[in-house]
């Protein structure tokens, strides 16, 4: 047993002065290599200039010595990633010293996932194109491996043109399907494109629809949502709200309530939407419909008021006080009913909205409001949302409506007494 | 009789001997799982592209929820670091919760915040709360003035109020670096197994000022308490949660700085009022829910996020935390016993808490029965003193081996300690540890193991002193 205790002790011994001697050691030589880099930067910062207008044989020369010499190699390549340029000059330079030769190569052999994701993504930083093909053929053949997949997946958005997207369209559906890449990280590399390239995400959505790639085209749809909209892309969410799945049909109408007001469509299937079990695409329903629908129409949904979720009847009630005055009878009619969750919906609305400034100033018995907004203060004050001092410059009103809002806030307070 | 106690005494030798033969083999693994992770966390750090998130819709936005009871001392830095988060949306809600200093005042003062009325929706019962305060020019920033119901009952008012699927509970004494929200959100999104909870790395504030943070020039504290709590936090950190974490068998995310699904809390009951150690419990109750609820899920541990936080400096404060820590372990194993060698929940039911039960809650009561058992087995004649001080060299020597081994994962990773007199202060308090510091940690461990068996053991606050004061960012 000694002996056994004694062995222990010396082999833990020696593993203690070996870590020691390592982290010392590492950070000597982190140092030593950082700062030869620090400096090789600086040194190729001075050269940069030059070295974008060098000829075949000066930029063949400095690449045999960047190619020896991998702090160089490394230095001079950090120094091209902070002074990046589109332009094709730039790209040509690049190319000829040989960055995406190497990194094309390590894509192409047979190292760790990991060392294939760093070649990746110097890829993607160079923005090069012409690897597009080699990056989609590397993630099909390692189609489980999440950091690549990742790593892969930026590198395309970072290139950002019609092929790369072209590229993850293709993939996207066998990494989701795996499980190598999130919704999340999926929607936010598409979300590079979405701006310039609508037509090719709807296609791709379309696509995806008729192959039955439900999880693609959610992810699709996720990053049309929030596109600027186009007739196409209206035309496109108002057919695919047929569909029975409730992620779509939310997506889709997110899309929607994205349209700017001056362009109409038509609002039939979304008003159907208002009666969908789910309550995520009720709400999103009422926000498409929030500034579209005029007070007579949206009155023949006071029933969402009394909705079972929260949010549908807060949606709903914010839809209403934002026809404000013209809305004040629907809202007083709320008010005086019993039902507190719908009185208190439209109580939180008055506030979100801002409408409650305004009503203030219909508490003068010259307004035509004057009765509703009254009742509609004294709820407010009831249920404890009127704090005059602190939310409300009251001087800002005329003197009669300073008077007759004091006088109905202290008779309130005076029967509480 | 001597014969009962010769027997005792063999019996004690073996128990120890096996039972520290398990514990330095669970530690050599972490170890080792530890090491490898964070060289592949190391490779990875040079390809992630955080830039592309921080601007990006797709990140989903999150409440950061401060409880805060009696920090007029530290408050201030605490909710102008959360508010400087680079990241795309967020709100801060801070819950004063009943504070008799000027905690309010000093936030109502240098916010200007303005009193308002809100409807308080008490998804999760709390105690009353009496309004709410925001400013005109920081929208995204609300505080919640309530009746005094412990953090617990702080964490749940903040969520009830918060407006977004993700919060972030952040300590009032701690401060956030300012990528600490992204990079913890990027962990989780990029998962392709839904996160429900995450938690970040944390480090010892003391000794430092706030503005050395952001420019990754750190001091070390020039006092002893702090200097050992800095070692014993990385350890903590740096191989006992990633080691876990790579096993899937997350257990312990810091209440300084952990990220949740806020439906998943809401679902699982919230935060619990009757425990110790609310944030540990909660990680029980949400295993617990997701594995009845058979879906895929994962409570993860982010190592890039970092959060800073002031540790005590007195024994006093230092004594009353750790007893809570232990207490708080012991109270949420009780709670959940049905969990433990339940193959339901896998690493956590299998490996994570039996090993907290009968590993690392018993190591404080061994030691004890150690400075008993060797006198008595000396005064029997069944000690060997060369044996003796061979065992002892072993397990201070582990020690030393296992605190400088984080030492290097430490240089290995984020390197916040970057001066060569930190590297040797650093190393000479992994072995300062092992002669006083250590013995009076299984003491306080002892005492929380009797208050938690014979009196009753509630929550309380810790009163920060906000030594680390620090210059104000401009805003």
């Amino acid at each position: 047993m000694q002996k056994i205790l004694i062995f222990l002790v010396a082999i833990v011994t020696i593993s203690i002065v070996g870590i020691i001697v390592t982290t010392f050691l590492r950070r000597w030589l982190h140092e030593k290599r950082f700062s030869r880099l620090d400096r090789l930067k600086v040194e190729y910062e001075e050269r940069l200039e030059q070295i974008l207008k060098s000829d075949d044989d000066e930029i063949s020369s400095l690449r045999q010595e960047i190619e020896a010499d991998p702090l160089r190699f490394e230095a001079l390549e950090e120094i091209l990633f902070s002074n990046f340029s589109d332009d094709p000059y730039f790209l040509d330079t690049v190319e000829r010293l040989g960055y995406i030769q190497k990194y094309q190569s390590i894509i192409s052999s047979n190292t760790t996932a990991q060392t294939k994701a760093f070649a990746a993504d110097r890829i993607g930083r160079f923005r090069d194109n012409g690897s597009i093909g080699l990056l989609e053929q590397c993630v099909a053949n390692s189609i489980k491996n999440t950091d690549l997949v990742n790593a892969v997946f930026k590198a395309l958005a970072l290139i950002d043109t019609d092929d790369a997207l072209k590229a993850i369209i293709t993939l996207l559906p066998d990494v989701l399907q795996h499980r190598s890449i999130s919704q999340k990280n999926a929607g936010m590399v598409l979300s590079t494109f979405s701006s310039t390239h609508l037509e090719l995400l709807l296609e791709a959505c379309g696509k995806y629809q008729k192959m039955q790639e439900k999880e693609a085209q959610l992810v699709m749809l996720g990053v049309i949502s929030r596109c600027d909209s186009t007739s196409q892309s209206i035309q496109f969410c108002l057919d695919i709200l047929q569909s029975e799945d409730a992620e779509v049909c939310v997506r889709s109408l997110r899309h929607l309530s994205n349209v700017s007001i001056e362009n109409s469509f038509d609002l039939s299937t979304v008003i159907e939407m208002l009666n969908h079990p789910k309550w995520f695409v009720r709400v999103q329903a009422i926000r498409v419909l929030k500034h579209r629908l005029g007070i007579y129409e949206a009155s023949k949904y006071l029933f969402l008021l009394k909705d079972s979720a929260w949010q549908v009847r807060r949606n709903f009630a914010e839809m209403l006080v934002s026809h404000k005055t013209n809305a004040l009878d629907s809202m007083v009619q709320i008010i005086k009913g019993d039902d507190n969750y719908a009185k208190e919906a439209i109580a939180e609305a008055i506030q979100m909205e801002g409408f409650f400034t305004e009503l203030l100033s219909y508490i003068t018995p010259e307004s035509v409001y004057y009765h509703s907004a009254k009742i509609i203060l004294i709820y407010l004050n009831e249920i404890g949302l009127v704090d005059l001092e602190n939310n409300v410059d009251i001087s800002s009103y005329p003197e009669l409506t300073q008077k007759t809002i004091m006088e109905l806030l202290t008779e309130k307070e005076s029967k509480n007494a | 009789m001597h014969n009962f106690l010769l027997l005792c005494v063999l019996f004690f030798n073996a128990g120890v001997g096996i039972y520290y033969g398990l514990l330095n083999g669970v530690y050599s693994i972490l170890l080792s799982i530890a090491l490898i992770s964070v060289i592949r966390q190391t490779k990875k750090s040079k390809y992630i592209e955080d830039q592309l998130w921080l601007h990006s819709n797709e990140i989903p936005p999150v409440s950061i929820i401060i409880p805060a009871y009696n920090e007029e001392n530290v408050i201030l830095r605490t909710v102008e670091t959360a508010l400087n988060q680079e990241y795309s949306a967020f709100e801060v809600i801070v819950v004063n919760d009943g504070s008799t200093d000027s905690t309010l005042q000093k936030l109502i003062d240098t916010y200007q915040l303005q009193k308002t009325n809100l409807l308080y929706r008490d998804i999760l019962k709390t105690q009353e709360v009496h309004s709410f305060y925001y400013s005109k020019d920081i929208p995204n920033f609300l505080v919640l003035d309530k009746e005094q119901g412990g953090k617990a009952d702080a964490l749940n008012a903040g969520i009830n109020s918060s407006h977004y699927p993700y919060f972030c509970s952040v300590d009032s004494d701690s401060i956030l670096d300012p990528k600490a929200l992204l990079k913890m959100m990027i962990h989780v999104i990029e998962n392709p197994i839904p996160i429900i909870a995450c938690g970040g790395d944390i480090r010892v504030l003391n000794g430092m000022n706030h503005p050395e943070i952001n420019t990754n020039l750190p001091e070390l504290p020039d006092k002893m308490l702090p200097m050992f709590q800095i070692v014993e936090y990385l350890r903590s950190f740096l191989f006992g949660r990633i080691g876990w974490n790579a096993m899937n068998g997350s257990m312990i995310l810091s209440g300084a700085f952990s990220l949740f699904l806020k439906d998943a809390v809401i679902r699982s009951g919230g935060y619990s009022r009757d425990q110790v150690s609310e944030d540990l419990e909660i990680v029980f109750k949400l295993q617990k829910l997701y594995t009845h609820e058979n879906k895929p899920y994962k409570i993860s541990y982010a190592l890039d996020a970092i959060c800073w936080t002031e540790v005590p400096e007195s024994l006093h404060e230092l004594g009353h935390q750790r007893r809570r820590w232990q207490a708080g372990l012991f109270q949420a194993c009780w709670k959940h016993k049905s969990m433990i060698f339940n193959p339901r929940y896998k690493t956590v039911g299998l490996f994570v808490i039996p090993y907290f039960v009968l590993l690392e809650a018993p190591g404080a009561f061994i030691e004890l029965l150690g400075f008993i058992v060797m006198p008595l087995a000396y005064w029997l004649g069944l000690l060997s003193v060369e044996y003796f001080t061979l065992f002892i060299l072993f397990a201070i020597f582990y020690g030393v081996f296992l605190s400088s081994a984080t030492i290097l994962l430490e240089e290995m990773t984020i390197k916040r300690y970057p001066s060569w007199r930190h590297l040797i202060r650093l190393l000479s308090y992994g072995v300062l540890e092992h002669f006083g510091y250590r013995q009076l940690n299984a003491w306080w461990r002892i005492q929380a193991m009797y208050k938690f068996l014979f009196t009753s053991y509630k929550w309380e606050y810790v009163h920060k002193l906000g030594k680390s004061e620090i210059k104000s960012l401009k805003k």
